[in-house]
């Protein structure tokens, strides 16, 4: 496994805690997506697993070394791009060139796919850029990095719609087998169909840890009008067409797409129902 | 398994210091000018304060040497909080502390920006704005004499005297040399600095100079309490001062080193 967080405990003071004795597996090669409602602590697992705090009990490990010792080999395959952040008043060029040398499998080519992408080019300064601009440059170099562990937080927050999915090509072109990108964000819309696995947290538990194939083989996604409604929903919820339901998938194939959103709340409002669909199986 | 070449490497803290300097040189460049007016502005003013055609007088000598006290004095109050300079912010935070150089590393390049290339920036602001007076007052006629910053001899031991006339602990200790005791008491000091500033981060300097006044007054407060006929007659060897001062700065110094390791984004 990639990441094991083992047992961690952690709170920002000691009234409060957010997580207990939480634990959580990811492996490499997938595009993960970090889900849950607001102060749950996605962004406080995002720091745990890249050592920028550090767990009361309990471990964090990348690769079974603890993430909490930031030893410089560890970091330099690492890359969190945070939901708010701060670049130095320099070209884009000579950011990659002080930070690059950090990065030993820094890659030039996929910097410049990267930005072609975005339709950007290198000749940038990012002291004139504008947020939404600044965050395409930082993905961009993050991405250029070739780390194998991406952490996102928030990543679309800020880009226009065009960017929106330029981002999607951009982190899916982006991909290898020896990666993984962890995205943490409400704008489930925005990485629905860039997702291979889903974890929904709540507190300290993990309500869901499944990868979207497993997913779509076990439930079907899907709009119905409310006279078409037969009681064999696991989750209904009302929609402009009438009503999104989530039904189980008894012919056990991929079918359909995830509709992420839906997943969402039929996770948090009926998390034991839930489960009890994929442990049927 | 951790190796040498984990906890520190010179090429990274090469890398470290051309990142650092590669992203902030503006930021220190402006500092510097900063530094160089402050100075500047200090000396015109003892310039026609004092109208400086004696500049190895006496007056002007112990006058220039305090306002150069108390100028460096702030400077090191400054220079504490620089240990932490990069990690101000949340996002200055996320920044250092992922990149990909060690604790050891980082802490090494933040403490020596903070004490000896600060310091250094300090003496050459100082030294220039010095030659810039120096040569104001040759255009001018204001004075004639050689630049005061020859002097600077003079100026530390004026000082030295003037913080003796200050601190009061002079009255209770004998000491066989000065020397040793400016030596000693400056690395503790500095490294208690040094400490503050990776402990509180913010208000730094403000704290360790209420710690260092708490200090320097309430130390004889002890003294005459538990001595109250004085200590005058005791003789401190200059090696016993220079020995806990030393072991009391190496301690502040692990110490600073320890929290800063300990550092979070939040």
């Amino acid at each position: 496994m990639m990441m094991e967080i083992k047992n961690v405990s952690f709170g920002y003071n000691r009234k409060q805690t957010v997580f207990d004795d939480f634990s959580l597996t990811l492996g490499e090669g997938s595009v993960y997506g970090l889900l849950g409602r607001n102060g749950t602590g996605k962004s406080t697992l995002l720091y745990l697993m890249t050592g920028l705090l550090r767990p009361r009990r309990g471990e964090v490990l990348y690769q079974g070394v603890n993430v909490s010792l930031r030893r410089p080999e560890t970091l330099s395959q690492m890359f969190i791009v945070p939901e708010e952040f701060t670049l130095p008043k320099v070209s884009l060029k000579q950011f990659v060139s002080l930070n690059r040398p950090f990065y030993p499998r820094f890659s030039d080519e996929l910097l410049c796919s990267c930005l072609r992408d975005f339709d950007m080019n290198e000749d940038i300064h990012l002291g004139e850029l504008s947020m939404g601009q600044k965050k395409k440059a930082y993905m961009c170099f993050a991405l250029a990095t070739n780390t194998q562990l991406l952490v996102m937080d928030e990543p679309s927050n800020g880009l226009d719609i065009p960017s929106k999915s330029q981002f999607r090509r951009v982190v899916a072109s982006g991909m290898a087998e020896d990666k993984a990108v962890i995205i943490s964000t409400h704008q489930v819309r925005d990485i629905d169909s860039l997702l291979d696995h889903v974890v929904i947290i709540d507190g300290s538990r993990t309500l869901l840890n499944r990868s979207v194939a497993d997913i779509c083989s076990h439930l079907c996604f899907t709009e119905l009008s409310s006279g078409e409604l037969t009681g064999d929903e696991l989750f209904t919820q009302p929609s402009v067409h009438g009503q999104s339901v989530i039904l189980p998938n008894r012919l056990g194939e991929e079918e359909g797409t995830l509709n992420l959103e839906l997943l969402f709340n039929a996770t948090l409002a009926h998390p034991e129902k839930m489960a009890q669909v994929f442990n049927e199986k | 398994m951790k190796t040498c070449s984990d906890s520190f490497s010179l090429r990274r803290l090469w890398m470290l210091i051309r990142w650092d300097f590669g992203a902030n040189w503006k930021v220190y460049a402006w500092r510097y000018l900063g530094l160089y007016l402050t100075f500047l502005a200090l000396m015109m003013m003892l310039v026609f304060a004092f109208a400086r055609q004696e500049p190895a007088a006496p007056h002007n000598v112990q006058a220039l040497s305090l306002v150069s006290a108390v100028a460096f004095m702030l400077l090191s109050f400054r220079s504490a909080r620089l240990v932490m300079e990069r990690m101000v912010t949340k996002e200055g935070r996320t920044a250092f502390l992922m990149l990909p150089a060690s604790n050891l590393e980082k802490f090494v390049w933040r403490a020596f920006f903070a004490s000896v290339f600060y310091l250094f920036m300090g003496i050459v602001a100082y030294a220039l704005a010095d030659l810039t007076c120096y040569s104001f007052c040759l255009l001018s006629g204001k004075g004639s004499g050689v630049a005061p910053f020859l002097y600077f001899g003079n100026y530390v031991e004026s000082l030295v005297h003037v913080l003796f006339d200050f601190i009061p602990l002079g009255e209770h200790l004998h000491m066989p040399n000065w020397t040793y005791w400016v030596q000693s008491l400056g690395y503790f000091i500095f490294s208690l600095f040094l400490l503050s500033g990776c402990y509180w981060n913010r208000l730094a300097g403000l704290q360790v100079l209420a710690g260092f006044l708490l200090f320097v007054w309430g130390t004889p407060e002890l003294l005459k309490h538990f001595a109250p006929e004085g200590l005058s007659g005791i003789y401190v060897p200059a090696e016993w001062v220079n020995g806990v001062f030393g072991a009391l700065s190496i301690l502040c110094w692990i110490l600073a080193y320890c929290f800063f390791r300990r550092s979070q984004v939040v």
